[in-house]
């Protein structure tokens, strides 16, 4: 019997093909076709939904011929052309908008690709969470296929691929109340823990990072407005992806330690001697789960919205590499 | 005409470049994935050469099974023909069927409607793409 593997799956945009790759290893080395719980952040959160309805071709075949102007274009679109992106930020500022980019060719990529019934119908197999932030009330917050239509979930995927800034954020109204949300990694690039919050059963997590999990040199120089945002995002990735990975491997060493001591005879009420009661539900009946992460060695040679084919192509293979060694 | 009435003259001509500059843009173009059931079995056969073979090591044998399977019409054809070449039934002598036909039919576009002895030449043509995928590291 194949073992149960939750999936954290990280955001990246374009490197989500190094996710694509890594998973092609996870699925025939591990014989596992369905995950009962996948966490997505942004781009993670697009591969996430093609799992979960067992639309493996189409994901590798979008991850491998998928354009720049097939997700998004940039919002004054001549000026783009003329002066460069530097200035649609400009324009932007002036001019007014939320965004550099407009997202209308990734919902309609989406559209054309994507059955979101069968999203929904996935859960109970398979719970799907798209991890957002709330820019009003600055929360991380998930929408997930057990607790949401397939409208609202149309909605959370694009607000989950929604970096801010470079993308519009997306207006999502729950319960009468609307809000703002943005891509999830800007809390949470590596989503470990709406997995660790869903309380399904799993004996393995597997976390695939497109970034590393330590920041690497690069010889570039950079003077471009542009390229010192990308590579600034680059460096928040890996900053927020250590720490979710870093919280992940902490919580699950508390869990051992504790299993350990019980399995030694050491009483419950002894167990929990001095924790504080607002933590006591957070580890309480939650045993320790292993975890693989799956990462690149270094930065890749991919800008996130770099949706070129060949480019991607490269970076799937490096995943394909890394996840048979990682999984050896 | 003075030089500030000269440049006053353009001021026109510069607003409509820039409105022209702002709204201007071809409309979205969607990416369409147009997989089909040959491409699917595709898919998962040159997945699982590359993740379970290595190709300096294994591509030998999988040239020698590409060249006996020729004349193959069926699932079963390409399963014993599998079994005829040592390095690859070390994999397990039902890898095939394990490792890219049940995934293939698994998938959300296979076409589950069509009677399955029509889509026997959809497998055969399959594998023979994947390992050509795999020999050529796609």
């Amino acid at each position: 019997m194949p073992p149960r593997i939750g999936l954290v799956l990280s955001g990246g945009g374009a490197k989500g093909a190094f996710t694509v790759g890594a998973l092609k290893v996870v699925r025939q080395k591990l014989g596992v076709d369905t995950f009962p719980v996948i966490s997505g952040t942004s781009t993670g959160s697009l591969i996430g939904t093609l799992l979960a309805i067992d639309d493996w071709s189409t994901l590798v075949d979008i991850y491998s011929n998928v354009q720049t102007q097939n997700i998004v274009n940039p919002h004054h679109a001549l000026v783009a052309a003329i002066a460069g992106p530097e200035a649609v930020l400009f324009a932007a500022a002036v001019l007014g908008g939320r965004a550099i980019y407009d997202t209308t060719a990734l919902r309609a990529t989406i559209a054309a690709n994507v059955d979101m019934q069968a999203v929904v119908d996935a859960f109970p197999e398979t719970l799907l969470i798209y991890n957002t932030v709330d820019l009003q009330t600055g929360r991380s917050t998930p929408f997930a296929n057990r607790d949401f239509g397939k409208k609202v979930l149309l909605e959370a995927l694009l607000a989950s691929a929604s970096m801010p800034v470079l993308m519009d954020p997306v207006p999502i109204t729950v319960d009468g109340t609307t809000h703002q949300y943005v891509d999830g990694g800007v809390r949470e690039f590596l989503p470990l823990g709406a997995l660790f919050a869903s309380d399904i059963e799993v004996d393995q997590i597997i976390a695939i990072s497109t970034a590393p999990l330590e920041a690497r040199r690069t010889p570039a120089d950079y003077d471009k407005i542009t390229d010192i945002l990308a590579r600034t995002v680059d460096l928040l990735d890996v900053e927020v992806g250590a720490n979710d990975y870093q919280g992940a491997q902490l919580y699950n060493a508390i869990l051992k330690m504790l299993e350990n001591a019980k399995a030694a005879g050491l009483s419950r009420s002894a167990l929990l001697q001095g924790i504080p009661d607002a933590v006591k539900p957070t580890i309480k009946d939650k045993v320790s789960i292993p975890i693989t992460v799956i990462a690149p060695k270094d930065h890749l040679d991919l800008d996130s919205l770099d949706f070129d084919p060949a480019g991607m192509r490269a970076v799937m293979a490096l995943g394909l590499e890394a996840a048979k060694t990682a999984l050896a | 005409m003075s030089d500030r009435r000269r440049l006053h003259a353009f001021v026109p001509l510069a607003q409509l470049v820039l409105l022209a500059a702002v709204g201007c843009g071809s409309p979205p173009q969607p990416f369409v994935s147009d997989v089909d059931a040959v491409a699917i079995v595709e898919r998962n056969s040159a997945d699982a050469f590359m993740s379970l073979f290595d190709r300096s090591r294994d591509g030998e044998a999988f040239r020698t099974f590409d060249t006996r399977i020729a004349t193959a019409r069926s699932r079963a054809d390409l399963i014993t023909t599998w079994r005829t070449v040592p390095a690859l039934v070390a994999k397990g002598a039902d890898f095939l069927g394990q490792q890219v036909f049940a995934k293939s039919i698994a998938e959300h576009r296979w076409p589950k409607d069509r009677a399955p002895e029509t889509m026997e030449s959809v497998f055969v043509e399959g594998v023979h793409l994947g390992i050509r995928d795999f020999l050529v590291g796609r």
